[in-house]
């Protein structure tokens, strides 16, 4: 039997690697009945799906004007070598 | 030829300049180190630029190279750090025979809260508390789908074991931090 403790740490390795057929049963059994950790495996995946909407709420940040410029005078200097 | 570059050159900081420095800044978490990345992948750029067969969009095969950068500066400043990470984030939320200390609240979230830029600062806040390294670790992982093998020998893990153990104890932190700052506040 699974502890609630070993269950995190499967939910988390679980989107990182595929789990073994029967781990990944006992898993969902365990989560089946146990609230708390239906909502810990519900919390990670909407974690693990934020990373993907990263590129959607962050285009407020750009290259400061100070830092195009020092680029562009390297490359000038790359393209005159 | 050297007038033509210097469209070139300056049409991709103007167009892509801002993407590739997103893109960096996510994943090395360091406004200085990413204008260098940014930097020197225009410069191997325009060195590569006669090789570049087009298969690829220019937006594409610049990422790629930057891709390359970014994992570049992962190796060079390679230190160890895995037995640091999980030292520092022991999980309290369990009693000593494993079961819950604590009920979890529901997370009641909505798409469109999550492309708020509230949330996205959130996040920025939460994955800045974590350990040196921990929060790029996660990304790399999981935004650039790094193997195992690559993860161990970028960030010094001796088994894949301990990585597993390590991202499981890192999400969990940010998910705990993520709790108090934007779900339940």
């Amino acid at each position: 039997m699974l502890k609630c403790h070993d269950v995190t740490e499967l939910v988390s390795k679980g989107l990182d690697t595929k789990l073994g057929g029967w781990t990944r049963l006992k898993v969902s059994l365990h989560v089946f009945i146990c609230k708390n950790c239906q909502r810990y495996q519900k919390q990670l995946n909407v974690l693990q799906g934020t990373f993907y909407r990263i590129e959607k709420v962050s285009e407020h940040i750009v290259l400061s004007s100070d830092a195009k410029q020092r680029i562009s005078k390297i490359l000038e200097k790359e393209i005159n070598k | 030829m050297a007038e033509n570059l210097q469209n070139i050159a300056a049409d991709w900081l103007q167009k892509y300049g801002d993407y590739l420095y997103r893109y960096a800044l996510l994943r090395v978490r360091n406004e200085a180190v990413a204008e260098d990345l940014v930097q020197d992948t225009f410069v191997s750029a325009l060195q590569g630029y006669s090789n570049f067969a087009g298969k690829s969009s220019i937006k594409t095969w610049l990422t790629g190279i930057l891709k390359h950068k970014v994992l570049d500066h992962f190796r060079k400043d390679f230190r160890e750090m895995a037995t640091e990470i999980n030292d520092e984030l022991r999980d309290e939320l369990f009693d000593e025979r494993g079961h819950w200390q604590v009920d979890l609240a529901d997370w009641d979230a909505p798409d469109s809260q999550l492309d708020k830029q509230q949330f996205y600062q959130a996040l920025q806040h939460c994955l800045d508390r974590l350990p040196k390294d921990a929060a790029q670790l996660l990304v790399l992982k999981t935004m650039d789908n790094l193997s195992a093998d690559e993860c161990c020998s970028l960030f010094g893990y001796r088994s894949t074991n301990h990585l597993w153990v390590s991202l499981s104890r890192i999400r969990s932190r940010l998910r705990q931090c993520m709790d108090v700052k934007w779900f339940n506040q």
